[in-house]
């Protein structure tokens, strides 16, 4: 027995030392991985900071190109025009000259981002993506890659702190075990050995995992790419930036940005079902947050997969009730779908939910999101859209599925759409203007006829000739109404709309203590104000509301 | 119970103890190290917050400056306009000539330089408005909020002092259970009783940070 206990004893003190030598071991990766997780997160926020840098001084310097310098640029050619307008050739060259200096205040007004033709603008897009974009992007996805290292080495560090607590329990049952007989002395060296076993096998997994790295060619190509896309305006200019992902996606295939961005890229050039697969890919790798979740559902219901945009639209919906853009679109697949009564409850619900955004906004003296307006006038636009593809008149700036793909009876569908139409629109003014979803219905009416007043050499008034096609770049156009219906209480607001979007420059609000019953109106839309505009070749429609309702819209074209 | 049955329950009580104090450590380093990762969080979070702010009153400032260049343009315009109600048939036309092109300017400055949507009723500009809009914006899209993370790193940070000091009242059911293991008289159930009675307090004490936190 003596011996069996001296033998035992000794194997004690065998694996007591082994522990030790592994915990000394231990304690040195743990001091190292918590080194490495230090020094990963010190760079992390020096790349952090230095993106910030970048973009603040990018954003001010562009601020002067824009404003100070392309605008004095910008007077300069419009006093050109003007003098050319007035037959002063001599004024007109000295503006010419004026303008022509202009171009030195700023890279900004020279080759290759601006011809100094007159009537042009400069390219923003390009010359913002080569000042400070490209840069800040790469300094930002370098400042992600650090992080993602940092944390690594952190779960490492953490998981070797818990090795060196399991390697002292095994310190303890070991040095216990020698004070024991019996199966309690075989349970704790059992086990002792076991958790150093254990150790071994966990030390030798982290040793041998793969480190995320910062995969430097893989982000340049990817800021390079998102440089590319900012400012492409062009198929070739598009497919310039999705060569350049596809270089990034080839250096990391994990990349998830790059194919969150790839697929940014191939909606912009139509390509909805290359769009879907990125987005898809994106989310497998990683990143699912509201702008994949958000651009997927659109492209979905864009190629007609109902359940797929409807699936998307609810999760994210289910983390974030607030996005009503979302909501929208989900409101929009509903009646894709043929889900009639589901679609009006829907968008009745995002109403209500926009309306209690402007309330618990304006009532802490603040503003709801900018994007809540953009949204909202979007909403209306996609549903007019859906109509225009419906009843096949297509516009160049529609986006809405196939046809053949809309479920239900397509006149009911058209029915509702326009139904909602008119119901977002009065929403969206009366949410800015009111502050609440319209209550009343006011009793009101009106006929639009456009045209032109045509004047004699003395500038008296000699008719009013009808159009609603103008070929002559008109730089206003007239409206001719009548109202009838009681008389306004609080508003009359005009609205115009450039092929679907609205021209904030043209919103006017009337003063209506002079609006009866019965009375006849002119209103003027466009530039008259001044000889050196006119009206742009577009679609125009002019929506006229009354206490927050639309009363009434036309269309009239210019060519 | 037997001398012997008796020191090995204790010494197996020790190993108990033993076990959780590790576990204890294991956690409250853990829990301390995802405090520091909040506290980076949070800092990021909060350089991107300022960033908005900044980059959003340079933009609305921006539109500003151009908004002050249409109302001075516009003031001239409308001080032109009188001029030209009284003036005679040689002044009227060089008027109107000045008149075009200012007023061209302000539109290109209303189209194209500032956004009409922010000028009030009276033609001030709503600054303020523009900000809060983007403000609003950016704290949909973005994360903004630094506070919830450091609230949460303080949290976290509370929780592994809590746990750490609680390595104290387990340190003292391992002294109990040591002497109870070593004395062989009466007095060994004593120390059983505080032994299970610090063990006790540790696991209550621990149970209430995980709830609280």
């Amino acid at each position: 027995m003596n011996e069996q206990s001296e033998r035992f004893r000794s194997f004690i003190s065998i694996m007591i030392a082994v522990v030790t030598v592994l915990a000394s071991i231990t304690a040195f990766l743990q001091s190292y991985a918590s080194t490495q997780n230090a020094e990963s997160d010190g760079r992390a926020k020096a790349l952090s900071i230095e993106a910030t840098k970048k973009r603040l001084t990018g954003a001010l310097q562009f601020s002067y190109d824009w404003q100070s310098a392309f605008g004095a640029w910008r007077e300069a050619d419009l006093q050109v025009t003007s003098a050319e307008l007035a037959g002063d050739e001599p004024l007109a060259e000295r503006y010419r000259a004026v303008r022509e200096e202009m171009r030195s205040l700023s890279p900004l007004l020279q080759e290759p981002y601006f011809s100094g033709e007159p009537w042009t603008f400069p390219d923003t897009y390009k010359y913002e993506a080569d000042l400070y974009l490209v840069e800040a992007t790469r300094l930002s996805e370098q400042f992600a890659a650090e992080s993602e290292v940092g944390n690594n080495w952190n779960r490492i560090a953490n998981a070797f702190v818990i090795q060196l607590s399991l390697l002292a329990v095994t310190l303890s049952l070991f040095g216990l075990s020698s004070n024991m007989k019996g199966l309690t002395r075989g349970l704790f060296v059992t086990v002792g050995s076991g958790i150093v076993l254990f150790n071994i096998g966990w030390t030798g997994i982290l040793l041998l995992l793969p480190m995320p790295q910062v995969n430097m060619p893989a982000i340049e190509a990817y800021a390079k790419g998102y440089g590319q896309k900012y400012q492409a305006y062009t198929d070739e200019g598009y497919q310039a930036a999705i060569e350049l992902f596809n270089q990034a996606i080839a250096a990391d295939p994990d990349y998830a940005n790059a194919y969150y961005e790839r697929g940014n890229t191939y909606y912009d050039l139509g390509d909805y079902n290359s769009a879907i697969a990125d987005y898809e890919t994106a989310r497998e790798k990683g990143r699912n947050d509201a702008n994949v979740r958000w651009n997927l559902g659109w492209t979905y219901y864009l190629v007609g997969r109902y359940d797929d945009a409807y699936a998307i639209n609810q999760a994210q919906i289910a983390d974030d009730p607030t996005l009503v853009g979302v909501r929208y679109n989900q409101a929009l697949v509903l009646l894709a779908r043929g889900d009639m009564d589901a679609a009006v409850a829907e968008y009745q619900e995002v109403l209500k939910e926009a309306e209690r955004q402007v309330v618990e906004a304006r009532n802490a003296g603040l503003e709801p999101s900018a994007g809540l307006w953009f949204y909202t006038d979007a909403a209306a636009l996609d549903l007019q859209n859906l109509v225009d593809r419906l009843t096949g008149s297509d516009h160049s700036w529609i986006e809405a599925p196939p046809a053949e793909s809309v479920l239900g009876d397509h006149d009911q569908v058209i029915q509702a759409a326009l139904q909602q139409i008119k119901i977002i629109k009065e929403a969206s003014v009366a949410l800015e203007y009111y502050g609440r979803l319209p209550d009343t219905s006011p009793n009101a009416g009106t006929e639009f006829v456009f045209g032109h007043d045509t004047y004699d050499e003395n500038g008296n008034f000699v008719s009013f000739d009808e159009y609603t096609t103008f070929t002559d770049s008109p730089s206003e156009v007239t409206v001719y109404f009548e109202y009838h219906g009681d008389p306004p209480q609080h508003q009359v607001l005009w609205k115009v709309f450039q092929n679907g979007v609205e021209n904030r420059s043209l919103r006017e609000e009337w003063e209506f203590e002079d609006i009866v019953d019965g009375s006849a109106w002119y209103k003027f839309i466009g530039y008259g104000y001044t000889n050196v505009f006119a009206l742009p070749p577009a679609e125009y429609r002019v929506e006229l509301y009354v206490d927050y309702r639309l009363i009434q819209t036309g269309t009239f074209i210019v060519k | 119970m037997n001398n012997e049955r008796a020191s090995n329950f204790a010494s197996v009580m020790i190993a108990v103890v033993t076990v959780l104090g590790a576990a204890m450590a294991c956690l409250a380093t853990v829990v301390g190290a995802q405090a520091g990762q909040m506290d980076f969080d949070g800092l990021t979070a909060s350089i991107r917050g300022e960033e908005a702010v900044i980059v959003n009153n340079i933009n609305a400032y921006e539109h500003k400056r151009a908004y002050t260049t249409y109302y001075r343009i516009l003031s001239l315009a409308n001080k032109l306009r009188e001029e030209m109600d009284t003036a005679t048939n040689e002044e009227y036309a060089g008027l109107l000539r000045q008149y075009n092109e200012i007023t061209a300017i302000a539109g290109e400055m209303r189209h194209n330089f500032f956004s009409a949507g922010y000028l009030n009723n009276d033609n001030t500009y709503n600054v303020q408005r523009e900000l809060n809009e983007a403000w609003a914006d950016d704290q949909q899209t973005s994360d903004l909020n630094a506070e919830k993370y450091f609230a949460e790193a303080a949290g976290l940070r509370s929780k592994s002092l809590y746990l750490t000091g609680n390595l104290i009242v387990l340190s003292g059911a391992f002294f109990f259970f040591t002497l109870a293991e070593v004395i062989k008289n009466r007095w060994r159930i004593l120390f059983f009783v505080f032994g299970f009675l610090a063990l006790f307090l540790a696991v209550m004490v621990y149970l209430i940070v995980e709830v609280v936190s």
